[in-house]
């Protein structure tokens, strides 16, 4: 392909928005396939709202009169940004995801090296490692392949508490729930059906990760009494 | 004017009080070793938070303690001690009254003084 090639169809709106929907519908196909089930969600409500820029895109393209509008110039740019921008963001999101913030979290905190959590990980058979944070507010979250504690969720919870919360973010490392939070948050910034979806994403991942350590534990009654234990501590 | 007056009776609560007597002669505790000499009944969260309340204040300084059986926790002890702690309380007071009243306030330890001679 020679550069005119590339531009003729850069500068017509619908076949770029139909190359950005048809790639976004290969990416959905994909994330099923592997089934990433919410990140398959967000791509296919990026697809549907793109359906009526399409269209419009479509029939400027039929009448000339359009050609030169202003509405014609900004469906031109739109398709333009995402066509150019969807990828770069999808590549940024991993990068930041994966390789920044579990960086940044590992300059402020310490890795700590715990028999009964690769116990754990052993059982569970998912890889992770553990790093503890100076803070004495209880807090624990995962990026990646990373789990962090902070010094404060030792201090408050019992053992058998503590390891409903390390099983519970192992889940999330195992469900890949940080890839999924990132690009959640970077397509909320293209479509608007997505703000509606992602409170009830980030509840399923909850909920998902709250069933895998009841169910390793075979009770529910560590992690309640942990969640209370910290919603006590907040509050005072 | 009221506003600074409330700063200075507010600047330890009872349970902050408490614990900073427990940990004045100079100890090394743990948060669950200071609930347990702690004379009222406490949640062990809320000693939590009122210690690292008094660490940010810098009233307190922490460090880390890594056991065996995987337990870590914080050790809490006095940055100052009671006399120097009182000396900086008693100076945040009179700076206080002299920005609030100025000559008057000044005026009155003189008399204070005065008569205590």
């Amino acid at each position: 392909m020679d550069l005119q090639t590339i531009a003729s169809i850069t500068s017509n709106p619908a076949t770029m928005l139909f190359i950005v929907s048809s790639l976004l519908f290969s990416i959905f196909l994909l994330a099923l396939w592997k089934k990433h089930n919410f990140l398959s969600l967000l791509y296919a409500h990026l697809f549907f709202a793109l359906i009526p820029i399409a269209t419009l895109a479509i029939k400027i393209k039929c009448s000339p009169a359009f050609q030169n509008s202003w509405i014609s110039f900004c469906t031109m740019l739109f398709s333009k940004f995402v066509i150019y921008f969807l990828p770069a963001i999808i590549i940024i999101t991993a990068v930041i995801g994966f390789f920044f913030i579990p960086k940044f979290y590992q300059k402020t905190s310490q890795r700590h090296k715990s028999k009964s959590f690769e116990k754990l990980c052993k059982k569970t058979r998912i890889n992770a490692d553990l790093f503890l944070i100076d803070k004495s507010k209880p807090e624990a979250f995962s990026t990646g392949k990373n789990i962090f504690l902070t010094v404060g969720l030792f201090e408050i919870l019992n053992k058998s508490e503590r390891e409903a919360v390390i099983l519970h973010e192992l889940s999330h490392v195992k469900s890949h729930s940080s890839l999924n939070k990132f690009s959640e948050l970077f397509v909320k910034t293209f479509s608007p059906i997505a703000w509606f979806s992602s409170k009830r994403i980030v509840k399923c991942e909850e909920i998902k990760a709250d069933n895998f350590a009841a169910e390793f534990q075979k009770t529910n009654k560590f992690l309640e009494s942990a969640k209370i234990k910290i919603k006590n501590y907040l509050s005072t | 004017m009221k506003e600074k007056i409330a700063e200075f009776s507010t600047l330890l609560s009872p349970l902050e009080r408490n614990v900073l007597k427990l940990l004045w002669p100079d100890k090394k505790m743990r948060v669950k070793e200071i609930l347990l000499k702690l004379p009222s009944k406490v949640a062990l969260s809320s000693v939590a938070v009122i210690c690292d309340r008094l660490h940010e204040k810098g009233l307190l300084k922490r460090e880390i303690e890594k056991s065996e059986k995987d337990c870590i926790r914080y050790v809490y002890y006095p940055s100052k001690d009671k006399a120097n702690f009182e000396k900086s309380v008693i100076e945040k007071a009179v700076n206080n009254l002299i920005n609030a009243f100025g000559q008057t306030a000044v005026s009155y330890f003189n008399e204070r003084f005065e008569k205590k001679k």
